[in-house]
């Protein structure tokens, strides 16, 4: 999917591309990928549901499209769309699955014993004058942000090292009591944006492989990121998953083009 | 690495089903030990379960394949009913085949694979035998796979042989991703010192607990930082075997082990 937002001095263009962690069976790609764009300013988001969790792909969408539809841009506007959507979930894990008779032994124990969960991260940005720009960045887990100017990563956020990333990161959880840090797990970043910039939403493993990439490359992974499309992509995760460097998972990457008017 | 329908897991119990397993289970209130362990594999079937069923009016995704293995006077297969006689099913199949659904007292369901039995001596190699054919050919069909996991309980020795050498067998072949892992459990008789996740065999005393230490491989990094999260004391060495286990110790040396 492609959206333009067009202000008085610059623009923001986004591509949204996605690849299941089995290519026989694209519905299981359990990811959540979504953005808004209004004058001069664009929210983004990128959720990865936890290979651990129950309905991920619903929680995952839900956290991306409760982001980008409500607009929100700060900690605490985050941190309110998690509780309520804590709230709300119980509605999906208790709702019935088909006639009480024709329930399988595993649907009936689902409500009691099945948790969802993802990584997130969200994005603002906002366009401040004829050539500049900002962002804030919020995210829970290992979904990463990059900024990019050139063929020179500034920044990851909020992991920047493929070393820094764990097996059991945080997350964003359905049960508020898995999450004991609360608002404070919300991380927080920031920076400026200049036309030219591109910035990267990704996945967990996404973020790791173009990390390692990044860090042997001298920024061709970037050079390619920027030129990619939905089939060059699709060769690319093949690509990278025959190399070894990416992992067998659901793969997505949503791309921010800084561009002037 | 992750679990998903191309790239499985593989698990495979075995269980010691002899005489002994009659006795008191240590920090069970009135259960015997074949008790205990059936109620704990029962539950873990169900978590094996739960953990593969991802989304509603779909059934269980075939994220594991599962092996159950009982011994005493030789070595059976414990599945039953549609699956009587197979040495592996998949999760759905597995899901599907219990032979009963139970409740407990505040009505959730509790799915039965297997009875408990204590009864004959304890051929431990004859079941390690067999549950190295099993790996065998899941480990030739699935080679991307991470390396299948074969958790042995039991609370006493092998009476037919020396488990040593098929067990070697076992962890000498493996996936792309590594070896097979064996884990063992033995469950206490007594109120003695448990030994959790040793990296040497020098808090061992007996020259069959050095065996059982002997057999069981070392744990991979997950689930050692997995153990560390749950209190235990556990180096870079620590190996898959617990040492004269309670109720407790055998049900976090299951989560542990089953850990992927």
């Amino acid at each position: 999917m492609t959206t333009v937002s067009r202000t008085a001095g610059m623009r923001f263009v986004a591509h949204t591309y996605s690849f299941p962690k089995d290519e026989d069976h694209p519905a299981e790609w359990e990811d959540g990928a979504g953005h808004y764009l209004g004058r001069g300013r664009g929210w983004f988001a990128v959720a990865d549901g936890a290979s651990s969790g129950f309905h991920v792909k619903e929680w995952a969408k839900r956290l991306v499209t409760g982001f980008v539809t409500q607009r929100l841009d700060s900690s605490d506007a985050v941190q309110n769309l998690i509780v309520k959507e804590c709230e709300r979930w119980s509605e999906v894990r208790d709702a019935p699955a088909r006639e009480q008779l024709d329930r399988q032994w595993w649907e009936e124990a689902a409500p009691l014993r099945q948790d969802t969960a993802a990584a997130f991260v969200g994005l603002y940005v906002e366009a401040t004058g004829p050539r500049t720009g900002k962002f804030r960045a919020f995210a829970v887990g290992d979904c990463c942000l990059m900024h990019v100017r050139g063929t020179t990563l500034l920044m990851s956020f909020p992991l920047s090292s493929p070393e820094a990333f764990a097996q059991n990161p945080a997350l964003v959880y359905s049960r508020p009591e898995k999450m004991p840090a609360g608002v404070e797990g919300i991380q927080l970043s920031s920076g400026q944006l200049r036309p030219g910039d591109m910035l990267i939403l990704a996945s967990d493993r996404l973020s790791q492989c173009l990390l390692w990439h990044s860090a042997r490359s001298d920024g061709a992974v970037w050079q390619a990121l920027r030129a990619v499309n939905r089939p060059s992509f699709e060769s690319l995760v093949r690509a990278l998953r025959s190399h070894g460097s990416l992992e067998v998972d659901d793969v997505t990457l949503l791309r921010i083009a800084v561009l002037e008017e | 690495m992750q679990v998903n329908r191309k790239t499985p897991g593989c698990f495979v119990f075995l269980l010691d089903q002899s005489a002994s397993m009659s006795q008191p289970m240590l920090g069970a209130e009135k259960k015997t030990k074949a008790q205990a362990l059936a109620d704990i594999v029962n539950e873990l079937l169900q978590s094996i379960v739960m953990r593969s069923f991802k989304s509603r009016n779909e059934p269980p995704r075939h994220y594991f394949d599962i092996g159950l293995i009982g011994y005493g006077t030789g070595a059976r297969p414990l599945f039953s009913g549609a699956l009587a006689g197979r040495l592996l099913a998949s999760v759905a199949e597995v899901a599907a085949g219990k032979i009963r659904v139970d409740r407990d007292a505040d009505g959730h369901v509790q799915p039965i694979w297997f009875d408990p039995v204590a009864s004959g001596v304890t051929h431990m190699c004859a079941a390690l035998d067999l549950a190295g054919k099993i790996v065998e050919g899941w480990t030739n069909s699935h080679p991307e796979s991470g390396p299948p996991i074969i958790v042995n309980i039991t609370d006493g020795y092998a009476t037919d042989g020396d488990p040593v050498p098929v067990s070697r067998r076992i962890t000498s072949g493996g996936t792309n991703h590594g070896s097979t892992l064996l884990f063992n459990i033995a469950l206490s008789s007594s109120e003695a010192t448990t030994v959790a996740y040793p990296s040497t065999d020098h808090a061992l005393t007996d020259e069959r607990a050095k065996a059982l230490f002997q057999m069981s491989s070392p744990l991979p990094p997950l689930m050692r930082q997995y153990a560390a999260e749950l209190g235990a004391d556990v180096q870079d060495n620590a190996r898959g075997f617990v040492y004269n286990a309670d109720l407790e110790a055998m049900i976090q040396a299951i989560d542990v082990g089953t850990r992927t």
